[in-house]
């Protein structure tokens, strides 16, 4: 046995690591921030598996990417809201699902949650439900919140549970996640307004000049 | 199979075990969860709750088992230096016992899979099984004989 066995399995084990860490450092993962990959023109094609608040006759479509368990997401719900009181008739809102799951362990379950709810026709309640009690179960593994909030929104429990396991509750939010990754989204919220990606508005005020301009309503300075 | 050729094997294997952990820990300080082989799952596993024990990352205690047991292979491959040979099976139990809560998770709570964190799990188990060899080999033909 040579004498410096010791010297030589160090010498491996230090290879070993520096391999490891190159391996894991490659660039093969999810999702692309070179922002020259990220589309900003695209057109959507809303179907009826999509979420969409308002009328299919709207002249502006508002395709928001969000995660429920994200901060920015959440302050952007009761602005959405008030953004879309103001054109009940010209504005649809589209949800899709972009759950950050590396940064946010209970994203997907709330998404799934969202669908689950879906299924028995209460998306946008359990939506509102979702987000305005967010720092309630934001990080929390278990599903108790989430049937806690299905049992007040009236649906049935017992359905509710079982979908949430369902295959096609989690096809549906894995698959909104991989289109959002495709665009080479990276954070959320990402709005698209009638197909185009606009900067995040910071008021309602921001929010209506857009939707003004794509309704061709001159904006009041 | 001779006592060093367990120990090359077991040794072998520690350093698979080893750069699996390694991986998974540099994955998981660039915040990047790994791609998936095989299995659906692994970012749910790597991001979940589970996947930090006292908020340390499990990769980092993987790397701190499996340097051990380099270590502990070395140790006997070095003449049996400490009389390593009896803290083997001991010491592999810890990873083996480990690899069967994590599997659990994984099979039971999260229900999903990574596939290095099973890589990891058969490691174990391979170091668990070579370190009885070890062991029962000691008690029959030693490595060397006792001084």
């Amino acid at each position: 046995m040579p004498k410096n066995i010791w010297g030589i399995g160090l010498a491996v084990i230090l290879v070993g690591a520096i391999g490891a860490m190159w391996f894991a450092g490659r660039d093969n993962a999810l999702p692309s921030t070179d922002p020259n990959d990220v589309k900003n023109d695209v057109s959507f094609e809303i179907t009826t598996d999509d979420h969409v608040k308002g009328l299919p006759t709207a002249k502006v479509t508002l395709v928001e990417f969000a995660d429920f368990q994200c901060p920015a997401c959440q302050a952007y719900h009761p602005l959405l809201n008030e953004v879309f009181a103001q054109y009940p008739n010209d504005l649809r809102i589209v949800y899709r699902h972009f759950p950050l799951k590396t940064i946010h362990t209970t994203a997907v379950a709330a998404a799934r949650a969202s669908e689950a709810a879906n299924l028995q026709g209460k998306f946008w309640e359990m939506h509102a439900k979702l987000f305005e009690n967010q720092t309630a179960w934001a990080g929390k593994l278990t599903n108790s919140f989430f049937e806690k909030y299905a049992e007040e929104l009236g649906l049935d429990v017992l359905k509710f549970k079982a979908d949430l396991d369902s295959d096609l509750v989690k096809d549906k939010v894995e698959n909104s996640y991989k289109d959002a990754v495709a665009l080479g989204l990276s954070g959320t919220p990402t709005f698209y307004l009638n197909g185009k990606k606009i900067v995040n508005p910071r008021s309602v005020a921001e929010f209506t000049t857009l939707i003004n301009t794509e309704l061709g309503i001159p904006n009041v300075e | 199979m001779s006592n060093k050729a367990i120990a090359i094997l077991f040794l072998i294997v520690a350093f698979v075990g080893f750069m699996d952990a390694t991986y998974l820990a540099a994955s998981h300080f660039r915040g990047i969860p790994p791609p998936c082989l095989l299995t659906d799952g692994c970012d749910t596993v790597t991001s979940s709750a589970y996947s930090k024990i006292i908020g340390i990352p499990v990769p980092m205690l993987g790397i701190i088992y499996y340097l051990g047991m380099l270590v502990l292979g070395l140790g006997y491959i070095d003449k049996n230096r400490f009389n390593v040979a009896k803290a083997i099976p001991w010491a592999t139990a810890i990873g083996l016992v480990a690899s069967i809560w994590f599997v659990y998770v994984q099979a039971v709570i999260l229900d999903a899979f990574c596939t290095y964190c099973l890589l990891s799990a058969g490691t174990s188990t391979i170091l668990f099984l070579l370190g009885i060899q070890i062991f029962i080999k000691e008690k029959v033909t030693p490595l060397l004989p006792n001084t």
